[in-house]
């Protein structure tokens, strides 16, 4: 078991290739915890080039996914060989996140993820890219709890936000 | 018949996977199904080696056989009875939140061999995992 990590825009790829099973899983799961630990939010898993999973690779892939979850983050898999789709289908795993054809296809379904979190995974995401100094990111996830604020009249958050946002508008 | 003992560690999990694959290929399994047995062998052989022998030491033996219409693994172990094939199955319709860490792979092993069958036989735990060539 391999895994290359591989940053584009805000999205970090993960291509694995091998086995992903008792004996690799957890090594696997500590490539995918180091990723966090390292600012990675919106994971794409690529397992274009892992031809085994068993159950020990999918709890290390729901570990991550679980993680990543309260973050605001997400998680998508894509490029399933045949026997690995398979595997996917009878777990149930393919209805617990986006299992997809290709990279791109991953990136559109964790901005759509992204575009329906609840407030307290927005503000958690949010603060992880401004204590990264990644203001641009910041200002895109913290618009609409900006709006929120402003609408429920919350005005003292909406200008605690925009205040850390260093933005005088929303 | 070949047959295959080894310490009922997590650590062996691999090496009897790997016997039960070059048996497979061996016999011109094709390797869809292949893939399949040696997925349910790694499930049945890591339940073994993490769960049949709490706190103590034992052993695992997988027996694997042939005929025209089939390849049948037996896992063996003395360890704690346990039947896979009454096990209850895991909610596979939770979602992501709910979904308990584990429990997978019985259920998986069950789904992917044509035929599971268990028995105890004295202190043995017997499984048997058939997959048919057609």
């Amino acid at each position: 078991m391999n895994v290359n990590v591989q940053q584009r825009e805000h999205f970090t790829i993960l291509q694995a290739s091998g086995r992903l099973d008792t004996d690799t899983a957890r090594g696997f799961e500590q490539h995918c915890s180091a990723a966090i630990e390292e600012g990675a939010r919106h994971v794409v898993l690529d397992l274009g080039a892992v031809d085994f999973v068993s159950s020990a690779g999918l709890r290390a892939i729901l570990a991550t996914a679980k993680r990543l979850r309260p973050m605001g983050g997400g998680l998508a898999v894509c490029r399933l060989a045949a026997g690995v789709q398979e595997v996917f289908k009878i777990s149930g795993f393919a209805r617990l996140m986006p299992v997809v054809a290709d990279v791109e296809v991953a990136f559109a379904a964790l901005r759509e993820a992204e575009s329906k979190l609840g407030d307290r995974e927005r503000e958690q995401l949010v603060r992880h890219y401004l204590d990264g100094g990644k203001m641009e990111r910041a200002r895109v996830v913290a618009r609409p709890l900006v709006h929120r604020y402003t609408e429920e009249g919350r005005l003292d958050a909406a200008e605690a936000l925009l205040q850390a946002l260093g933005t005088a508008e929303g | 018949m070949h047959q295959l003992t080894m310490a009922a560690r997590p650590d062996s999990v691999g090496r009897v996977v790997a016997f039960v694959a070059e048996r497979a290929q061996a016999w011109s399994l094709d390797s869809r199904r292949a893939q399949r047995l040696e997925l349910a062998v790694e499930e049945a052989v890591a339940n073994v080696c993490r769960y049949a022998y709490p706190g103590s030491d034992g052993e695992i033996t997988v027996r694997a056989r042939q005929d025209s219409g089939r390849v049948v693994v037996e896992v063996e172990d003395q360890g704690v009875p346990f039947d896979p094939t009454s096990a209850p199955p895991p909610d596979l319709e939770a979602s992501l939140e709910e979904r308990p860490i584990g429990g997978l792979g019985i259920a998986m092993l069950l789904e992917l061999m044509d035929d599971v069958s268990y028995r105890r036989e004295g202190d043995s735990n017997l499984l048997t995992l058939t997959v048919m060539r057609m």
